[in-house]
């Protein structure tokens, strides 16, 4: 790839590598988009049949991470990109270990 | 008209182009094992010339079966799987639920194998149903699609990589929207012949412009089936289940709450699947019946598209008393929004929702998206033409482009070879590895393409001509002897074949100045 066109420093306290882009697009987008397929199929609508939620959460997972993964390679501001990235990964996780730990049961 | 900055727009080009490059040759693997796996049935059927009985589960099963189930573990009697094979053989699972040491829902229990006419046990197994032996009658049809759903690789990582696929010609064809600037014209283009590129860009975009609709139909639907199972489950269970696979799994099946377990004489199969038949018009294709033996045994059946709807249809019956209690969704146990929506997936993928009509349309754009894949990859490498680190990549486009089929046709050759020898199920791959091999080599020995190009050429048309005879050979059916019998998708794939094999022997290759022709699809 044309690394000068991906690879842009993030500059100050992030200190992240001058590979950032392929990181935020790469690991951290699939990540993010299992984290919000997980957390989805608990406020997505149930349905009467109780398996809606279910269905929709696996189908928009490749929605979901087309999505950002466009977001990611068109966001011109890298610094944004990580922390829109990051408050969608940490605010997912939280959820899915409040559910794991029964806190919605 | 997408309108983007200098910057992004070659962002976005890098991610078109080097999504292609790195993972372009393992989509087109998937999107034409895809294609031809549309009609997977009737290579079946044709690998092993037809069948006598054309719809075992409407014969006279009932008395074939019921006394198997005096020769198993009670526990196997939870779920009984009836369905047949490509030879028109009748397969019976009787099976229950287990989880595996390593935490893995498996079905677990005895098969057999039976001749629906006579009711003779052509062969018992018994295990986890993933350690089973291969049905050998299955053995071409399943390797195919195994080729296209996992790429042979081990659960889940098979399915990881054809899911991650997906993503990629998602990612292509939306990347490739925005790249297009005059979508609706690039319809109507006329390829420029001023220059190789120019004309192959306008060809790439030509077909890319009206497979777009198809890319991502398939991405979507493909990644989908992919990631639901190795990823989506897993995941969704942790959260919306606190952990519990099985409750999951019967939640999504809509396995019916236990009942009365006192022990009850099952209905007539036979009945039963008489009546489906009645009602829906259709042969049924598969039996599924719960608690066999008790009061609250359910039985369901399973009916292909018909009748101009799109999706396939179940019918559940009281197992016990053999009435019919309505139509059973095939997620959850009521008609639902999330149903539809996996019904409409399903008939999206599979491209079976109007009979062969429909499969050839799917056949045909699966096809032209290996042209999109190709062409694209062949324009990559004509804009490197003076780099001669990339003309490595010429080659590799002939020898995948031209070698996927010929080693599916190698593979096919030796499952015929194995099957009139009696050997084992194994032989499609090592016939496919054999193919693949050979190309390899001769790829590896020839310097010029346009003579790489021919001999795949050469290969491809006399292997495709040597199919019908070497059916023929190993089994004895004549046309005249498949006509009888009602077995006419044999014929027409006979015939498609030697059409096939004498268009590539016929056609002249074109001449290739430097090392850039790509191949046909």
């Amino acid at each position: 790839m044309n690394l000068q066109r991906f690879t842009q420093t993030i500059d100050g306290p992030l200190g992240l590598s001058r590979y950032a882009r392929y990181w935020l697009a790469g690991p951290l987008t699939l990540l993010v988009s299992i984290l919000m397929m997980a957390t989805s199929s608990l406020w997505l609508p149930r349905g009467e049949a109780g398996v809606d939620n279910l269905v929709y959460a696996m189908v928009l997972f490749p929605v979901i991470w087309a999505v950002i993964f466009m977001y990611v390679v068109l966001e011109s501001d890298l610094k944004r990109a990580t922390g829109v990235l990051f408050g969608l990964f940490f605010a997912n996780a939280l959820v899915v270990g409040l559910s794991i730990s029964g806190a919605f049961s | 008209m997408i309108k983007l900055s200098r910057e992004r727009t070659l962002r976005v080009l890098d991610v078109h182009g080097w999504s292609g490059v790195l993972l372009g040759l393992a989509l087109y693997v998937v999107v034409f094992t895809g294609a031809i796996a549309v009609f997977a049935d009737e290579l079946g059927l044709w690998s092993v010339s037809g069948r006598d009985v054309q719809s075992p589960l409407t014969q006279s099963i009932d008395r074939h079966v019921r006394p198997l189930s005096g020769q198993v573990d009670e526990r196997y009697l939870e779920d009984v799987n009836l369905f047949n094979n490509p030879a028109g053989e009748l397969v019976v699972f009787f099976h229950t639920h287990e989880t595996t040491p390593n935490g893995q829902i498996e079905d677990i229990g005895v098969r057999y194998r039976l001749d629906a006419k006579t009711g003779e046990v052509l062969a018992r197994d018994e295990g986890y149903g993933k350690d089973l032996p291969d049905d050998p009658a299955s053995a071409l049809e399943r390797f195919l699609v195994d080729l296209h759903v996992n790429l042979h690789a081990p659960d889940p990582w098979g399915l990881y990589l054809t899911g991650i696929l997906g993503l990629v010609l998602l990612v292509s064809a939306i990347s490739g929207i925005i790249l297009h600037r005059h979508l609706i014209k690039d319809m109507f283009l006329s390829p420029r012949q001023s220059s190789r590129a120019l004309k192959a860009r306008d060809q790439h975009n030509l077909a890319a412009t009206w497979s777009v609709p198809f890319s991502i139909i398939l991405a979507l639907t493909g990644a989908f089936f992919s990631f639901a199972i190795s990823l989506g489950l897993p995941v969704i269970a942790m959260t919306a289940f606190g952990g519990d696979q099985e409750k999951m799994i019967e939640t999504l099946i809509g396995v019916p709450e236990p009942g009365d377990e006192t022990p009850h004489q099952l209905a007539n199969l036979d009945t039963i699947l008489a009546k489906s038949k009645s009602m829906t018009g259709t042969d049924p294709v598969f039996l599924s019946v719960i608690h066999w033996g008790r009061a609250d045994a359910k039985a369901l059946t399973f009916h292909w598209p018909h009748g101009g709807d799109i999706n396939a249809t179940q019918h559940q019956f009281d197992a016990a008393s053999g009435e019919y209690l309505g139509s059973k969704p095939r997620i959850g146990t009521q008609p639902s929004t999330g149903n539809t929506l996996f019904n409409l997936i399903s008939a999206l993928h599979f491209g079976n929702f109007a009979g062969w009509f429909s499969k050839l349309i799917w056949l045909v754009l699966g096809l032209a998206l290996c042209y999109v894949t190709l062409s694209g990859l062949q324009l990559w490498v004509i804009r490197r033409e003076a780099e001669q680190q990339w003309q490595w990549m010429a080659k590799a486009l002939s020898t995948v482009g031209y070698g996927l089929p010929f080693s599916l046709v190698t593979a096919s050759i030796a499952f015929l070879f194995a099957q009139g020898l009696g050997w084992s199920s194994a032989w499609p791959a090592w016939g496919f590895l054999l193919g693949s091999a050979a190309c390899v080599l001769v790829a590896r020995r020839t310097s010029d393409l346009t003579s790489l190009n021919a001999t795949f050429r050469q290969w491809l048309g006399w292997s495709l001509l040597s199919l019908p005879v070497l059916r023929t050979l190993s089994s004895g059916e004549l046309w005249v002897f498949l006509l009888q019998a009602g077995n006419v998708w044999v014929i027409l794939l006979d015939l498609t074949w030697i059409f096939l094999g004498l268009y590539y022997l016929r056609k002249e290759p074109r001449s290739v100045p430097s090392l850039t022709e790509a191949p046909a699809c």
